[in-house]
């Protein structure tokens, strides 16, 4: 109980925002956090033979929070909505309209492939290293650098555009 | 830092090849007021960042289902040992209570037991005979005592029918 307390359960806003980043839904997100503590705790054995206690939940958040998104299978249709319908792309009239420019990065986000999604959490947001990203996406760093360099290269092309359409 | 540094490195941010101490100086310097015209447009994303590690589970109930179980497991272990115990300790109690106590140890009685010794075969028959006559006595006055008992609970149930 102790090691739960000291070394698993301070990191839960990080795997809240990891599963959130994936479902999309508070609601969904709280209760993949909550499965993932239940799912560690029943794995309370293994805990001394795990190396990096927070890379191995973060990972354990991923894979449910996927189970949870193929089990609804709602998000991954809506997604597929958003990324290719003309009319959620951004134009001058919904720039202007939309004052909250985080808001707005947000769903700049949300349009960015998973991977490339995922990795720019873990690393703009979350702060991990390529090495610790590597092993919660289990992916290789390569393609952890590539995916990176080319999730943030879409966020500045939207940026910028955005910006192009509201000086217009 | 000034304009230009910060340019290369946002440069360098976006080719991926930034140090993760070289991001967070990006957005500390992105958390400022007074930022060049050039440079506004990619405030929002690095604010984006420092505003989504505040967001936080708002629930409370992570930690208690984790620790309910357990107290659940210990309330189910003392109701599984509760009746146990206490079916142990009335029966140890109903024994000591029906059984007769013992008798403290006789003293002093000097008897001659050898004066009671059957001194034939057929004295000993007779006694023998006699002692199982008795028991079969006994055992029939208990057979009929319980058709007796039998027959008044048969009555007390068809109370209750």
């Amino acid at each position: 109980m102790k090691y739960f307390q000291e070394h698993i359960l301070p990191i839960q806003n990080k795997l809240f925002r990891f599963a959130l980043r994936i479902v999309g839904n508070t609601e969904e997100a709280e209760d993949v956090v909550q499965e993932v503590f239940l799912k560690l705790w029943r794995q309370k054995q293994q805990w001394p033979n795990i190396q990096n206690i927070e890379a191995w939940s973060m990972r354990l958040t991923k894979n449910l929070s996927i189970d949870r998104l193929r089990r609804v299978s709602r998000r991954e249709e809506s997604l597929e909505q958003v990324y290719h319908s003309p009319a959620l792309q951004p134009t001058p009239a919904q720039i202007t309209e939309s004052k909250d420019s985080l808001e707005q990065i947000k769903k700049f986000m949300e349009q960015l492939p998973e991977k490339q999604r995922l990795v720019i959490h873990l690393r703009d947001i979350e702060e991990l290293s390529y090495k610790e990203i590597s092993e919660v996406l289990e992916m290789p760093m390569s393609q952890v650098k590539t995916n990176l360099f080319r999730g943030r290269n879409a966020l500045r092309e939207m940026v910028v555009k955005s910006e192009w359409y509201e000086q217009k | 830092m000034n304009k230009n540094e910060i340019t290369q490195l946002l440069e360098k941010y976006f080719q991926g090849e930034t140090s993760l101490a070289e991001e967070r100086a990006l957005k500390a310097y992105f958390q400022q007021e007074n930022i060049p015209e050039s440079l506004q447009e990619f405030q929002p994303l690095f604010t984006f960042f420092q505003v989504e590690k505040s967001q936080h589970v708002q629930k409370e109930l992570v930690f208690e289902n984790i620790a309910g179980p357990r107290r659940q497991g210990t309330l189910v272990f003392l109701k599984k040992w509760i009746p146990r115990v206490a079916a142990a300790v009335l029966t140890v109690f109903s024994l000591w209570t029906m059984y007769p106590k013992q008798l403290p140890p006789q003293q002093g009685a000097n008897v001659d037991w050898s004066k009671y010794e059957p001194e034939n075969p057929e004295e000993a028959f007779r006694i023998t005979h006699a002692a199982l006559m008795k028991t079969s006595l006994g055992l029939q006055k208990g057979t009929s005592q319980a058709v007796k008992e039998m027959a008044k609970a048969k009555e007390v149930w068809k109370m209750f029918e």
